[in-house]
């Protein structure tokens, strides 16, 4: 259970240049999401944590411990692998014992630490299952065991829920939480799944061709993504792009045409030519029916997602997404004109 | 095993009866009749070759070896045991059925202990990298079986390009005796069943996936620990089936062990042509076939007990 310091680390392989210059920070019992589409680096950052690449550039510390010169196994972080690893060949409680076994652990204590650890994953009655005789859940838990039973300094995760049915992913996003913050272990994950990473992690880093786009609390990603990239990946709501007017009632109204009433309550940091880029969430936007035929934006799609249902309206720039409940979308129908608006202090300033 | 597939699509299909009468019968049973001739026509060329080419001589030599030999005759008609009595409790015959044996354990471990680092290599490279390291390995296969003995001999020969070398520089006075002998013929057995093991390893390795060497290497495990408890466990069916093929292969052989072993390496194989062409007894000859025969399938028996599916 340790910190974890990453500084400038560069990667390349041959040509391609993986990694350019990552630098992050996390404290002991961390739970850290590596958030980006595939081939954004963030398994390659996971793989070099783990020593199996090796970044030409940086440093990677592990409890104030430079590892980028020790060997995978003198690192001590446990690892569960996308597609779990098992040893086929081995039991549950085998699998879980192998790395006691590797390090030499007496015969009797890694007993007892095998069961306690297949116990915590509530695995005790299969210990002597086959991998290929559990299902996906159960071997996920096996691998997760077997990564915790070492007492790593860090445990990394590699997109460990991706090959888990919906329901289940869920339930096991939680049980792992539970389980990282009772043990109090540091931890990194790698998803491209932005719900997973909201659903799991104190910290989460988004990538984007091997350079950190924004490292944030889920709910600064969520609410307040840095720039338009990260908006558009994180799916939580509209990039508005419009000149602003002079300030009115302490915020500054953003230009989107006709319909649209948006303003900014900070506006500090942004460019002084007039042009900016903010964003707004999807939950923020409040529609209302536009008086007048032809008034307004046109609704061009419902969505109905359970809790809420997402109505797309056709403005000036491109399409409007706004959350709202089940009864309020009846009034605002595929075809109906709306306007759109909302609170000042939910419109953030972007970078673009 | 396409065999039996059939079998079921047509129990599946054709499940006759329910409440349809016998109308319905008839039809489903007639179908079953087309398919049946259907499958009989499909496999009449293979079974035929299969009844002219060694079913009926494998008769004809089992008839053969409970005659009697006759040095006037040649064999006198009869149903005795003797020969098999004879070969079974003479030392002479043993000591060659156990060299035979040797040679086979010889040649295996031999090709796995050459071949199992080459299959590794093959199973770990690039497609195109792979293609030209499996066209190298199967090379010994591509040139004729008496060339390829006789290139061997004119490398270990006692003229051979091996002893030439290095009587030329003077590192041996006389030249060594590399030829003519039973590791000579581990080595010409050796060059031409590796593929055989060869490709049985790589088909097991290709399917090792790296997440698991990882997953060792993250746990702690030596290099050495995962080769013991992660990749030999995972290669043994590989192991086991080339083991099988190098073994049965070099059991029966007989143009290396006559040729390389020149007259000194004796096994079964080129004791059964000794005896059908220069002692011309036929009847000791013929039970000989069926001791190799019996060897092959008690290894193959052997194979199956230690090698069986699990599940």
């Amino acid at each position: 259970m340790s910190s974890l310091d990453i500084e400038d680390v560069h990667l390349w392989y041959g040509q391609f240049h993986a990694l350019r210059g990552v630098s992050l920070s996390i404290g002991q019992g961390d739970f850290l999401a590596l958030l980006g589409p595939s081939g954004c680096g963030k398994t390659s950052l996971l793989r070099s944590v783990a020593g199996f690449v090796h970044p030409q550039k940086g440093s990677i510390r592990v409890g104030g411990q430079d590892v980028v010169r020790l060997k995978p196994r003198e690192r001590n972080l446990g690892m569960v692998f996308q597609h779990y690893a098992l040893f086929p060949h081995m039991s549950a409680a085998e699998n879980v014992a192998f790395g006691l076994k590797c390090r030499n652990v007496e015969k009797a204590e890694a007993e007892e630490r095998v069961a306690r650890a297949l116990d915590m994953v509530g695995l005790s009655h299969l210990a002597d299952r086959k991998p290929r005789q559990l299902s996906g859940g159960q071997q996920q838990r096996v691998a997760l065991a077997r990564a915790l039973v070492i007492e790593p300094n860090v445990l990394l995760l590699d997109e460990p829920l991706g090959a888990l049915d919906k329901k289940l992913r869920v339930q096991m996003q939680s049980e792992l939480k539970q389980l990282q913050r009772k043990l109090g272990v540091t931890a990194v994950f790698v998803t491209h799944d932005q719900e997973e990473a909201m659903a799991m992690a104190d910290e989460i880093l988004i990538m984007r061709d091997g350079v950190i786009e924004q490292i944030g609390r889920p709910k600064e990603i969520f609410t307040a993504p840095r720039t338009s990239w990260a908006a558009e990946f994180v799916g939580s709501g509209n990039v508005l792009k419009g000149r602003l007017g002079p300030a009115a009632d302490g915020a500054r109204p953003i230009d989107l045409g006709p319909g649209c009433a948006f303003a900014l309550a900070e506006w500090a940091n942004l460019p002084a030519d007039g042009e900016a880029t903010a964003f707004v969430q999807a939950e923020a936007v409040k529609l209302a029916p536009a008086n007048g035929s032809g008034q307004g934006l046109e609704v061009v799609s419902q969505r109905y997602l359970g809790v809420y249902v997402e109505v797309q309206a056709q403005y000036r720039d491109g399409v409007l997404r706004a959350l709202v409940s089940p009864e309020e979308a009846e009034a605002f129908g595929v075809g109906s004109r709306v306007t759109a608006t909302a609170a000042p202090t939910c419109v953030r300033p972007m970078e673009g | 095993m396409a065999d039996a597939s059939l079998v079921q699509n047509d129990t599946e299909a054709d499940r006759p009866g329910g409440p349809g009468g016998a109308r319905d019968g008839e039809i489903a049973a007639a179908a079953q009749r087309r398919r049946l001739w259907r499958r009989v026509f499909q496999l009449s060329p293979i079974t035929l070759l299969y009844v002219v080419g060694l079913i009926l001589p494998y008769l004809y030599l089992l008839r053969m070896s409970f005659n009697i030999y006759d040095p006037m005759l040649v064999f006198r008609e009869a149903f005795a045991l003797d020969n098999y009595i004879k070969l079974l409790t003479d030392a002479f015959y043993l000591q060659i059925v156990a060299e035979t044996i040797w040679l086979g354990v010889a040649v295996t471990l031999f090709t796995l202990i050459v071949g199992y680092p080459i299959a590794w290599q093959i199973a770990r490279a690039k497609s195109h990298v792979k293609s030209l390291l499996l066209a190298a390995v199967l090379s010994p296969l591509l040139i004729n079986l008496v060339v390829r003995t006789y290139g061997w001999l004119a490398i270990l020969g006692d003229n051979g390009i091996l002893n030439g070398w290095m009587l030329d520089l003077g590192l041996i006075g006389s030249p060594l005796p590399l030829s003519n002998n039973f590791w000579t013929v581990v080595v010409g057995l050796g060059h031409v069943t590796l593929p055989f093991m060869v490709l049985s390893l790589v088909s097991v390795m290709e399917s090792l996936s790296d997440e698991l060497l990882e997953a060792g290497e993250n746990l702690g495990a030596s290099t050495f620990q995962i080769f013991t408890d992660v990749v030999w466990p995972l290669t043994w069916a590989g192991v086991g089936a080339g083991s099988i093929l190098v073994f049965c292969f070099s059991i029966s052989a007989f143009v290396t062990p006559a040729l390389l072993g020149g007259g000194h390496v004796s096994t079964v194989s080129t004791l059964i042509y000794e005896k059908f062409t220069f002692s011309v007894n036929w009847p000791v000859g013929s039970a000989l076939v069926f001791i190799l025969l019996a060897m092959n399938m008690v290894v193959i028996m052997i194979h199956g007990r230690l090698f069986r599916h699990e599940d």
